[in-house]
């Protein structure tokens, strides 16, 4: 049986690696988030664009990549996500 | 005979509190659908609002056999089917939605046969089909999750499915009240536990 994941959960996948990988503010990297979130290089790339784009994620420029930090506002859909993921599991859905 | 028999009043008063703990959910649910954009929560928001609209919709031909709305000539056939292909919408977005959830390598598809006498009774087979479909994949989560709020959730849509089939049975034996009674008390059961996620999600902090 294969289940797959919608966009909604994938986001939540690769904000919740960034705050319990981010190492108290210090941000995560790529390779971290590739393996948590299992998601191909340019389709990760693409969704951190927007996720920064939208201020759930901050992005630290360093010399060779880039490290990503989750916002207040990330923290605040995370906590939102949760919620109403309970919710519909309670109907027997995932987000 | 399944179909064109107007609502009696208890039963209308059940399906007013139906569409509330069925507005209930779709407030929620829309809630969600406006801060996470998942597709999962709209499609409750359709199912719940539909079912809602349905129930308000199935109580008024009670409220009209009860003279407190005018009868108009085959208003109350009118509202029932129309209130029945609603109800249907609703159960078929709510099976829709496991459908979506869960795709899976392998395709089930129950293959249940009713009998269809009139078209109000078609559409009710469909929604006890999409019932039916939406219990198995309820059960199934359940199984997965082991959340006692899905498991409650399943009794609840058993209840409503026993529910409706008492109710055909107790069109064949009218002078049996007590099968009746059983029917509507099983409704009531089954909708009241539609309500369990609602008050657990009121209860949190930053609920409603």
């Amino acid at each position: 049986m294969v289940t797959y994941r919608t966009q909604v959960k994938i986001v939540a996948d690769i904000l919740t690696t960034a705050r319990d990988y981010g190492n108290n503010g210090e941000g995560v990297g790529v390779t971290t988030l590739l393996r948590k979130a299992n998601l191909s290089y340019s389709r990760l790339m693409k969704i951190l664009k927007e996720l920064v784009k939208s201020g759930l994620l901050e992005e630290i420029a360093q010399d060779k990549s880039s490290k990503y930090r989750i916002s207040e506002k990330g923290l605040e859909f995370l906590e939102v996500y949760s919620r109403f993921e309970e919710f519909a599991q309670s109907f027997g859905l995932r987000l | 005979m399944v179909g064109w028999v107007a609502l009696t009043p208890l039963e209308s008063i059940i399906q007013v509190i139906g569409a509330y703990v069925g507005y209930s959910v779709a407030k929620i649910a829309h809630r969600g659908y406006v801060a996470t954009h998942s597709p999962t929560l709209l499609r409750l928001t359709f199912a719940f609002t539909l079912l809602s609209v349905g129930f308000i919709i199935s109580s008024l031909s009670g409220f009209i056999e009860m003279g407190l709305i005018p009868n108009i000539a085959s208003l109350v056939g009118i509202l029932i089917t129309l209130a029945a292909v609603l109800e249907m919408i609703g159960y078929f977005f709510l099976a829709f939605s496991h459908i979506v959830d869960v795709r899976t390598m392998y395709k089930m598809v129950p293959s249940v046969t009713m009998p269809v006498i009139v078209v109000t009774a078609a559409i009710k087979s469909l929604s006890l089909y999409f019932l039916l479909y939406t219990i198995t994949e309820t059960i199934i989560a359940y199984m997965k999750m082991k959340k006692r709020t899905t498991l409650i959730i399943a009794i609840g849509l058993i209840l409503i499915v026993c529910g409706e089939f008492t109710r055909w049975i107790s069109f064949l034996y009218p002078e049996l009240s007590i099968i009746f009674l059983i029917s509507i008390l099983m409704k009531v059961g089954g909708l009241s536990t539609f309500y369990t996620p609602v008050l657990k999600f009121s209860l949190k902090k930053g609920g409603l």
